[in-house]
This record gives structure tokens, sequence and C-alpha cells, in this order.
């Protein structure tokens, strides 16, 4: 019986348990490309077996750095989500089901429970790809990263737009603003996944928004975001800023199915083509605001 | 450097064990090697199938996706620390009653699993059951045995309710 390389003693890789980000970032300048910074490991470890990416020398664990697994909310009602936070732990989170509740239904349709109790949400985050972007990204969620000297704070959705391998330094955050009270009762929120089973599928399209009608029943603010598969998931940010102002409609539907189809930067694989992703993220996000239109009280709304 | 003098402290079916392994080595090949515990099966090795699964502090978990340091100072609980000694779980009588397995190579994974959602809740629904257990996939036939040893778990509670 052949043996993997993996299962081999010699090349087992190394595994560093710093106790600070410095510390983790000092070894990751030490080693570089050679040392892997890791915190559930599942989607790692899928790679490895899969031999999309090597098993390194070195793994360098955030499990001991009790900085990056918090949940808080300050003063201003802004939380503050620790990377290494396991998914099963957010969803379980009072907290996170009262004031997040589109990130908990993100986190509940990814993998398995089994696989949830041991993925963080920054390791979702950090694969570019992950199933909680698209909710992230509509909830204007804020990056720290440090290098281990320094923290700086960008919007997710620039973050996204560096690509990874021009990066050495470690997610320290995630912030999500706060929903302000008085909104609440005008404003929708929906997340889907669509993937080729019903549950513990990887995503072919996933989509979220979040939209909030002003009392005559313009749309006040307007947030979408699609994403799925090998996709870096992104904001609709042009044609929310056209629909913003105006009244939900038979035309504006009609223009936010053009927007997403032309703007969703799909990217096809074995199990599913770019017109597929673009048409599916359109009819997803076009039917859900179809039914905000429904839900808020839009008298003329058609019934189909 | 090789990382061979790592010694895994932890807790397995309720005793203590200090075993030297590399710290990056998987949980399920130390369960099946190092501790002859071959209860616990393995199949994908990525975590998909639920094969592998353990208890982790009383919660289940892929072992293939477990490495050793992360099971430092925790509990870990396989298929063989199910049962109370000649006594079975009332997961595992419900299986055996319904005849929920065909071949047998994802039940140590489904009981498992099932006595995890057992502990939290002893009468849960089929959708509750179909998301707990959508991480354990069994290539032989259909689910229902499975959700009628699920059913079968419940039916006191329920009737009482």
């Amino acid at each position: 019986m052949s043996v993997p390389l993996y299962q081999v003693p010699e090349q087992q890789p190394s595994v560093w348990q710093p106790t600070s980000v410095e510390e983790a970032m000092h070894l990751k300048h030490k080693w570089g490309d050679k040392a892997v910074l890791i915190s559930g490991g599942t989607w790692l470890r899928t790679r490895w077996e899969n031999g999309v990416s090597p098993l390194p020398q070195h793994l360098i664990s955030l499990a001991h750095i009790q900085a990056l697994s918090g949940l808080a909310m300050d003063a201003g009602g802004q939380i503050h989500i620790g990377p290494s936070l396991r998914l099963a732990d957010l969803m379980d989170s009072e907290l996170m089901q009262m004031k997040c509740a589109l990130l908990v239904k993100a986190c509940a349709e990814i993998a398995a429970p089994s696989v949830r109790n041991l993925a963080s949400i920054g390791g979702n985050v950090v694969t570019r790809t992950g199933d909680l972007i698209t909710a992230l990204l509509v909830m204007d969620a804020q990056v720290v990263c440090s290098n281990g000297t320094a923290e700086y704070t960008l919007p997710l959705a620039k973050w996204l737009d560096v690509p990874a391998q021009a990066i050495s330094e470690v997610m320290t955050g995630i912030k999500v603003p706060n929903i302000d009270i008085e909104d609440a009762e005008r404003t929708f929120e929906f997340y889907l996944k669509v993937g080729r089973r019903e549950a513990f599928t990887p995503s072919v399209v996933t989509v979220a928004g979040r939209l909030s009608l002003a009392p005559d029943q313009t749309i006040q603010s307007l947030a979408l975001a699609a994403g799925g598969g090998s996709a870096v998931p992104a904001r609709f940010v042009d044609l929310e800023t056209a629909a913003i102002g105006r009244p939900l409609s038979k035309d504006l539907l009609q223009s936010l199915h053009t927007g997403v189809s032309e703007g969703f930067q799909a990217v096809p694989d074995d199990y599913a083509g770019v017109a597929y992703r673009k048409q599916t993220a359109a009819n997803l996000i076009v039917s859900e605001c179809y039914k905000v239109w429904r839900k808020g009280g839009g008298a003329n709304a058609p019934k189909s | 450097m090789i990382n061979t003098t790592y010694v895994l402290k932890c807790a397995i079916n309720g005793k203590a064990v200090a075993i030297p392994v590399p710290a990056s080595k998987r949980m399920s090949d130390i369960l099946r090697d190092d501790l002859l515990l071959t209860g616990t099966k393995v199949s994908c090795e990525i975590g998909r199938c639920g094969a592998c699964m353990v208890l982790l502090d009383g919660k289940p978990v892929n072992s293939c996706l477990l490495m050793a340091y992360q099971a430092a100072g925790r509990e870990v609980t396989t298929i063989e620390g199910i049962s109370a000694g000649e006594d079975l779980h009332p997961v595992q009588q419900a299986m055996l009653e319904e005849g929920g397995l065909q071949c047998g190579y994802c039940t140590a994974g489904m009981v498992v699993t099932l006595t995890a959602l057992w502990e939290i809740n002893p009468a849960p629904t089929r959708a509750e059951a179909e998301q707990a257990l959508c991480g354990n996939i069994c290539r032989c036939t259909g689910y229902e045995g499975i959700f009628r040893a699920v059913e079968r778990c419940g039916l006191s509670i329920k009737r009482e309710g």
C-alpha cells in the first residue's frame, strides 16, 4: 500500500504555537513561504490532500493567541469579531443572532456542523472565496490586519482587491458597523447559496443583499454582493448608487437584472459556466428585491 | 526541523493519554495506528464523508481534519467510548433495532454524530436530524433506516410531550 507523503513522520510539518500576533508574524517572516498561518485548518487540509497546495514545512497556529478569538460589541454598537472564532461559536452567540443574523445564516450554509466546530471565521474570509464574504460585504464589514509591527483597518471590499500572494500579514479582526435600529423595520436582508445539493455543498453562486426603504417607499440604501465557486465576491457599487432614491418598480428590477448579469465577475469550472452563474446571481437578487417590494408595502407591486 | 518530540496529552474515552506523535499528525491516524481504536473509520480524508467522526469536548468533529496539537488538553470520544461497557447507547440500540446500517462502514460516524445530537436534543425533528447528519455520507443506499433510528430514540419523549 502506498503511503501519502503527509503520513510519513519525516514529512510532517513542525507546529509552532505563538501566543501573540507579534510572535506569529516573527515566525512567518523568518520562514516566508515555507510557513503557513493556520487557524481551524479545515480548508488548508483539503488543499493539501487534493494536491492543490504543498504541505508546508511549518504550521504557525493562531489558536493560542487569545486576542484573535473574541467577540464583542463596543459602546457605538460596532461588532468586533475575532478571526479565530469558530463558525459554530458565532452561530451560537446570542449577540450575533440579534445583531448579525445575516452572518449567522451564512455560517449555517457552510459545510456541516462537524466542520463548523473546527473552521474559523477568519479562515473562511482569507480564502477570498468563502461563503461569509458576500454577507460581510453587504454589512460594510472592515478587516483589521497586522504585519507584526503595525496594524491597519481596511474595508473588506478594498482588502479583497489586493492579491493574496502579495500579503505577509495576519487578519486580527473583523468589524461590522452598527445597524441603526430606527431603520430596522424598513431594512430587509437576504443571503442565498446555490449549490449542487441541498446541504454541505460548495457554492455555485452565493448572493447577499441589504435594502432599506424610505417612508415614501423609495430605496434609501442598497447593498448587493455576489460570489460563488472561485469568484472573489464583490459588490455592485454603481448599480446600488443608481438605484438609491428610486422606488422599487419593474423597470428598476429589470435594470438590476441586467446590471448584475453584466457586472458579476463569475469564474467557470467543471460544474457551471459563466453564463449560468451570471443569470443565477441576477435571478436570485431580483427575486429577493421583488419580495421586498411586496413585503415593504408596495401596493403597486405585481403579484408575479 | 522535524517535530518528533511533541507529546500529545489529552483524554481519550475518559482515560488520560500521553503519546509521542508529530504535532501535526491527524487524529484519525493516531486513533487507528497508535492507539488501535479502529472503530473510527477513514474514507475521504478531507472532512466530507463523516466516517471518522469523533467527539471533541462533546461536539462532533472530523478526526481526519483534527491535528494532534488541536486536541491537546481536550476530551476525545470515539465510537468505542459511546457505549457504557456492555450496555449500548440508546442511539446504538435504535440503529440496531431499525436496521440503520447497510455495509456498516459509515455507521460509527453516524452514531457519533447522532450521540452528540441526542445529548442536546433527544427528540429532533426530521429537519434537525437531516441538518445534524449532513456531514455523514452513506454510499450504500438511502437514509431511511437511520432516520427511523433517530425517530425511535425520541419516541418516548415525543409521546410524553
